[in-house]
């Protein structure tokens, strides 16, 4: 059980706060509005192909994501806007299999051979965008802010209009981070108020389903476990979800049942074991049944659930970024190979496999 | 937008900026230089001028006001009505005072928004006119008020002066490519005019009920006679609204259903108490030449007014044979009337207006009208029907008869392209106001609370005509003279938004 780097690529000058890795590309946001989408096909095959034009956003791109089903790719700015960028087909894309390994990604500016472009700009947030998700099926688009708001907004198979579906303002503070069901329409947002509010489709517009209260400082970032198979009706008993928070705790929280006025009831099932020393910014609930996270203490842990909802550390390795802090863990899947993708404040993303 | 007096939900209302939205002008002159040019070491430096900020600056942004505060706000302001009312029975016993102003007897006069008295009707459990009729006895015999109204009079005059001007509009073409949109929300003026003064042009210029409504009291009065005008509102803004200085003199103070029912506990008065049976009182408490079966009656439309409804009635007035389409929107805070023909389809739209409320309908309203703000490269694609919110059987009604190509093709609205219209800030218009009282704790709950209040609303009142009203009120009163406009400033934005705030770097 232990965890190796596979890669780690330097590729923004700054820190990189976000990734995310969809067909093969992984795309990264970062405070130097350098969007990189490189091809991962396993360690040996990682090539930079794009570097989207930094001038579009003013400010740091604080969160990147790939719209499912399709060559879209969302990114959110602390210039309160998101853009969104595509390419028709990512068939005509030709990546050389050259042996080369390309580490240095940053000097390979003159290979890009995607060439995505910019679609669509969406404003509407008052101040910085912390977080943005799409949902399983592609047409929804959730984007939260400094402002205290969760919006969403609907999209058809174009993705080029945008339209606001609600304006969710029960947070009382800055909303950090978005993520929605791999197969329900239920979106999570963790905010700076320490708490994590659960949003459902009550017919005509989004409501508040249901508040997590337990943390005891700000929480960073919210995962749903990766049932697949779940619907509305299955829905008892086996829907959770895990946070991150600046208390140094990672919780599992599983919902109950819906009351008599449709709200949600949820409760805390499990404190996992402590690990990280200082704020926990990213966590990611693989589909393998494993919990990622990592911190500002630049620990990346990995977490297996034993009988009676207990947790166990399976996996622990330091300084995963050197002396910086880690902002984003996610579980990835290259070619059938589940890999750990991390981003730090020292501009790289680091590739970690480990064998059970 | 100061419907945050409640800790509740305030999911699609429109949230204060979070920073001020007054730009910052730095005066700067030159410091310690003498008029040789030459800089004076040992002056003390001037004093900087300090930055004031009014409440007319602030109208409905409330950036620097938290949450907290502005829900301490409104449970004082009642405050400034009670102050307000015990100097206006000081009566002046200076004998030196020779101001004609002091010399003048302060009359009270109250009028209350219908969407008030649903309100506080179901929250005193009383029906309409019960309730009606004991709030006229408590303003007579606890606060001394010489005039009780319903605020229907300013509301012709506001429906028929829309009217005139949207039909002067329409002929004229200039309808075609962008619709005008209502002014009568301050929440959403204001929203306007502080964040999107691209649309300012855009605006209907005519003022609403409750400013009209001040003007015509002022009119009733004697020449001795000096009105305090209290009036009861449905949301906070329009306390906004009354303290814009192009309002001057027309409404004193506005207090909410929910500051009435907390100023009536402080004061430890028993609403029921003021009971009473006696109609000849909608008589007494009416200034002369107001016809109570006029003032204290509704129209057909929406809550907030039925500005866009009554639009659409006076065009089938003028085009006759022609039919009204109610078409649902993509929610159900959206709605449109289209005006046809259903004998001659090529005519095709002959006028349509729509009612459009909460933030994020407004957000996608300002968002296409405004075309600055969108960039995208290509052409613009139409949009797909996005996802029907709507029962299939509310489309199926809409489907046209005569044109065999249109059977069972569901309408969507398409308020955008329409020629007026009707905004409002809070979700479902103004019986849903933040001032109304909601104390259902659960959301679903409160849908079901203002549900039901809308329903009642429709059904409480005696409607009248308002526009023959309001054109008759032209021509028989100095209203007529009037132009009854708002004076809008488009506050110029700053392109780059430095906020020092805390917090912005994570």
């Amino acid at each position: 059980m232990s965890l190796k780097l596979v890669k780690s690529l330097k590729l923004q000058n700054d820190k990189l706060w976000s990734l995310d890795f969809a067909h093969g590309l992984l795309a990264t946001g970062s405070t130097d509005r350098k969007i990189k989408i490189i091809s991962v096909k396993d360690k040996d095959h990682v090539k930079l192909v794009d570097v989207l034009d930094d001038t579009v956003h003013k400010k740091a791109i604080r969160s990147v994501a790939w719209r499912p089903h399709s060559n879209l790719l969302a990114a959110g700015s602390f210039d309160s806007t998101v853009s969104i960028w595509s390419k028709e087909s990512f068939d005509d894309l030709e990546i050389e299999d050259d042996d080369e390994e390309t580490n240095d990604s940053t000097a390979a500016t003159d290979e890009r051979t995607l060439e995505m472009d910019l679609l669509a700009i969406i404003e509407g947030h008052e101040n910085e965008v912390k977080g943005i998700a799409w949902s399983h099926d592609g047409y929804l688009l959730a984007t939260c802010s400094r402002d205290k708001s969760v919006w969403i907004w609907e999209t058809d198979e174009t993705g080029e209009e945008y339209e606001c579906v609600s304006v969710l303002q029960e947070h009382s503070q800055d909303v950090k981070h978005v993520v929605w069901h791999p197969t329900l329409p239920l979106l999570a947002s963790s905010s700076y108020d320490d708490t994590i509010r659960l949003w459902k489709d009550y017919d005509d517009d989004w409501e508040c389903a249901a508040v997590l209260n337990g943390h005891e400082g700000t929480v960073w970032c919210s995962d749903f476990e990766k049932m697949l198979d779940l619907t509305e009706e299955t829905c008892n008993d086996r829907l959770r979800l895990c946070s991150a928070s600046d208390d140094s705790t990672v919780r599992v929280w599983k919902y109950i049942a819906d009351d008599e006025d449709g709200q949600q009831e949820w409760e805390c099932e499990a404190i996992l074991p402590a690990v990280h020393a200082r704020q926990i910014y990213s966590v990611s609930w693989g589909p393998n049944g494993l919990i990622a996270s990592t911190g500002s203490d630049g620990t990346l842990a990995i977490y297996k659930e034993t009988e009676n909802h207990d947790w166990e550390v399976i996996a622990k390795r330091e300084l995963c970024h050197g002396v910086y802090e880690v902002n984003i863990v996610k579980w990835i899947d290259v070619n059938g190979k589940m890999l750990l993708a991390t981003g730090g404040d020292d501009g790289c993303a680091n590739l970690w496999s480990w064998d059970e | 937008m100061s419907t945050l007096l409640s800790e509740e939900d305030l999911n699609d209302f429109i949230s204060p900026a979070l920073a001020c939205t007054k730009p910052t002008v730095i005066n700067k002159e030159p410091v310690n230089v003498n008029d040789k040019g030459e800089y004076e070491v040992s002056k003390e430096p001037t004093e900087l001028e300090k930055v004031s900020i009014t409440l007319s600056d602030c109208l409905a942004c409330s950036g620097c006001i938290t949450s907290s505060e502005e829900i301490m706000l409104s449970r004082q302001s009642y405050s400034v009505f009670l102050n307000d009312w015990k100097k206006l029975n000081d009566l002046p016993a200076d004998k030196e005072d020779n101001e004609t102003v002091n010399n003048k007897k302060k009359i009270l006069c109250v009028s209350i928004a219908p969407q008030c008295r649903i309100s506080l009707a179901d929250n005193y459990d009383m029906s309409i006119e019960e309730f009606d009729l004991c709030f006229m006895n408590f303003i007579k015999n606890y606060f001394q008020g010489k005039y009780v109204v319903g605020t229907q009079m300013g509301r012709n005059l506001t429906i028929s002066r829309t009217n005139d001007k949207l039909i002067a509009l329409k002929k004229e073409g200039k309808l075609d490519e962008r619709p005008m949109l209502s002014a009568i929300c301050p929440g959403f003026v204001i929203y306007t005019e502080k964040t999107k003064p691209n649309l300012v042009p855009l605006l209907l210029n005519v003022k609403s009920p409750q400013q009209i409504t001040g003007s015509l009291l002022m009119d009733s009065l004697a020449e001795d006679e000096q009105m305090y005008h209290l009036t009861l509102m449905p949301c906070f803004d329009k306390k906004l609204e009354a303290s814009r200085p192009d309002g001057e003199n027309e409404v004193h103070c506005v207090i909410t259903p929910k500051e009435f029912v907390s100023m009536l506990e402080e004061l430890e008065v028993d609403f029921n108490s003021y009971r009473i049976q006696d109609e000849n009182l909608f008589y007494e408490m009416s200034p002369e030449g107001w016809d109570p079966r006029i003032h204290w009656s509704s129209n057909s439309g929406s809550s907030s007014g039925g500005y866009a409804y009554q639009y659409i009635l006076e065009m089938q007035n003028l085009n006759p044979g022609t039919k009204i389409l109610e078409i649902p929107g993509k929610n159900s805070n959206v709605v449109e009337y289209r005006l046809i023909d259903p004998n001659d389809i090529n005519r095709g739209t002959i006028a349509s207006s729509a009612e459009l409320s909460g933030f994020r309908n407004i957000q996608n309203m300002v968002r296409n009208l405004d075309r600055k703000s969108i960039k995208n490269n290509g052409a613009k694609r139409k949009i797909q029907v996005l996802r029907k919110r709507n029962t299939s059987t509310q489309m199926q009604k809409l489907s046209l008869s005569n044109n065999s190509n249109a059977i069972n093709k569901p309408l969507v609205a398409d308020p955008y392209k329409t020629d007026y219209i009707e905004v409002n800030a809070s979700p479902g218009g103004c019986i849903n106001g933040g001032g109304l009282i909601n104390n259902e704790q659960s959301t679903v709950r409160k849908r079901a609370l203002a549900q039901e209040l809308s329903d009642k609303y429709s059904k409480s009142f005696n409607l009248v005509d308002p526009i023959k009203m309001g054109r008759m009120l032209d021509e028989t009163s100095k209203s007529g003279s009037r132009p009854y406009e708002y004076e809008f400033h488009a506050v110029e934005q700053d392109q780059e938004k430095d906020l020092v705030t805390v917090g912005n770097t994570w």
